[in-house]
């Protein structure tokens, strides 16, 4: 009697130690029905995301941007939630956070934060999971607009292009730009199933959105 | 000498943050002596010639925490004062980039880093299975955090025009041997192709197994039973 579970055990094992690295892929499948659960807030993470106003689609002086002084708001710390993504053409809306843990590509969008958040005039990396949030990111085409909302303002973006390469890639991105520039990236193919090195980049031009004074 | 390298890099990270760092009152952007300490780690530190420069992504994100913090002058200059000491600490040692340093070094380096991370109580964390470095203030809350990092123990980087792989290099030098050099560590870009509920996944994968058991188990004991009533 003992030798059934024994061997229940052992295999159950070998599944663990064995098998499930090389069978990512089905997990991943697996993944297309676990990945709709409730969001799993394990630990704590702070919500600082109040809209604001959203004048971002009439600015009233397009050329002259809103300015926004840094010690007017609450600048976001790591894992902090503070603010959204959405791309209609895509079918995106996505929780925004600062940083890009596991624990925040499980439940949104993730700016990295060796780069910069919006309106700091510098270049914002965001990512997210191909399976999950950024799966609509295989809609995206050159002319959508992103719309991304704060806690201290809101901010529009143009898709100008989009690139395919390897993650390891470093001129896929340059994080020393002294210019407002938005990169979202996520796994290439968006719909494979398991671990990949190749990585989607969707750039987009700042359009609209109040610049943060750094200085204030 | 691994280890010797990981701590090499966990020190010179935590020195990174450690001067990006400072007790919190309130955020108010970058202040002078704020943007003085980005300055100093913006300079290059001479190894024998190599020069050695932070990464981007880790001065970014010294200066993502000091928008949310708030740093006097004193305290600017007494981080810059300990960083200047340390750059000097590094040329003094002749090696021709930190992996080069030797143990004794290396302890050294560590002591006066934690120097540094200790005047502004943050709290270095490494991840070995993950080389995942974490930096968390007095409350726990991550001020830095770099991956990958522990590779090659170089969390800066190399000046191609004057890397030590240049024709005209000593490699009679500590670390002179040019075929040593590794490349750069942190990368920016995740993995972002796979989310799932890993015990979840276990659960169900061992629920099927021992589904399969037990219905083996039913089957043999069936043929068992089938094969005694035969006799």
């Amino acid at each position: 009697m003992i030798l059934p579970i024994v061997f229940c055990i052992l295999i159950y094992l070998i599944c663990a130690a064995v098998i499930l690295p090389s069978t990512s892929s089905y997990l991943s499948m697996a993944n297309i029905f676990f990945s709709d659960r409730e969001k799993s807030f394990t630990k704590e993470h702070r919500n600082i995301f109040v809209p604001v106003e959203d004048t971002s689609e009439t600015p009233e002086n397009p050329d002259k941007p809103d300015i926004v002084k840094a010690s007017s708001f609450v600048f976001p710390s790591y894992e902090d939630q503070f603010g959204e993504l959405i791309i209609e053409d895509c079918q995106i809306k996505a929780d925004l956070y600062f940083g890009d843990s596991w624990y925040v590509l499980g439940n949104g969008v993730g700016i990295y934060n060796g780069s910069a958040i919006p309106g700091y005039g510098r270049t914002i990396l965001i990512a997210g999971h191909n399976n999950t949030y950024f799966n609509g990111l295989k809609h995206a085409k050159e002319g959508q607009i992103v719309k991304i909302r704060t806690n201290y303002g809101n901010y529009q973006y143009e898709i100008t292009g989009t690139k395919i390469t390897d993650n390891e890639d470093r001129s896929a991105y340059d994080l020393g730009k002294n210019e407002e520039n938005l990169i979202m990236y996520t796994c290439y193919p968006f719909d494979t199933l398991g671990l990949t090195n190749l990585r989607a980049f969707i750039y987009a031009k700042y359009v609209s959105g109040p610049v943060i004074d750094k200085n204030s | 000498m691994k280890k010797t390298i990981k701590l090499i890099s966990i020190a010179m990270l935590s020195a990174a943050v450690a001067v990006s760092a400072s007790l919190s009152v309130s955020a108010a952007g970058i202040n002078n002596a704020e943007q003085r300490i980005l300055d100093e780690l913006r300079t290059t530190v001479d190894m024998e010639g190599n020069m050695k420069t932070l990464p981007v992504q880790y001065i970014n994100q010294a200066e993502n925490y000091m928008n949310t913090i708030e740093i006097s002058d004193a305290d600017a200059d007494t981080i810059i004062s300990k960083i200047e000491d340390t750059k000097v600490f590094l040329t003094n040692t002749q090696a021709v980039k930190y992996d080069a340093l030797t143990n004794a070094q290396v302890d050294e380096f560590i002591v006066r880093c934690n120097d540094i991370v200790g005047v502004i109580n943050l709290k270095l964390l490494y991840d070995k299975s993950t080389r995942t470095v974490t930096v968390v203030d007095i409350d726990g809350n991550v001020v830095f955090t770099a991956s990958n990092v522990g590779y090659n123990g170089n969390p800066y980087n190399d000046n191609p025009r004057q890397h030590s792989s240049q024709p005209g290099d000593d490699t009679s030098k500590p670390g002179g041997d040019t075929s040593k050099i590794s490349p750069i560590d942190d990368n920016p870009i995740k993995n972002t192709g796979l989310d799932f509920n890993i015990p979840g996944v276990m659960s169900v994968a061992g629920t099927g197994v021992f589904l399969v058991s037990a219905a083996g188990v039913c089957l043999i004991k069936r043929r068992k039973s089938a094969v005694s009533e035969d006799v």
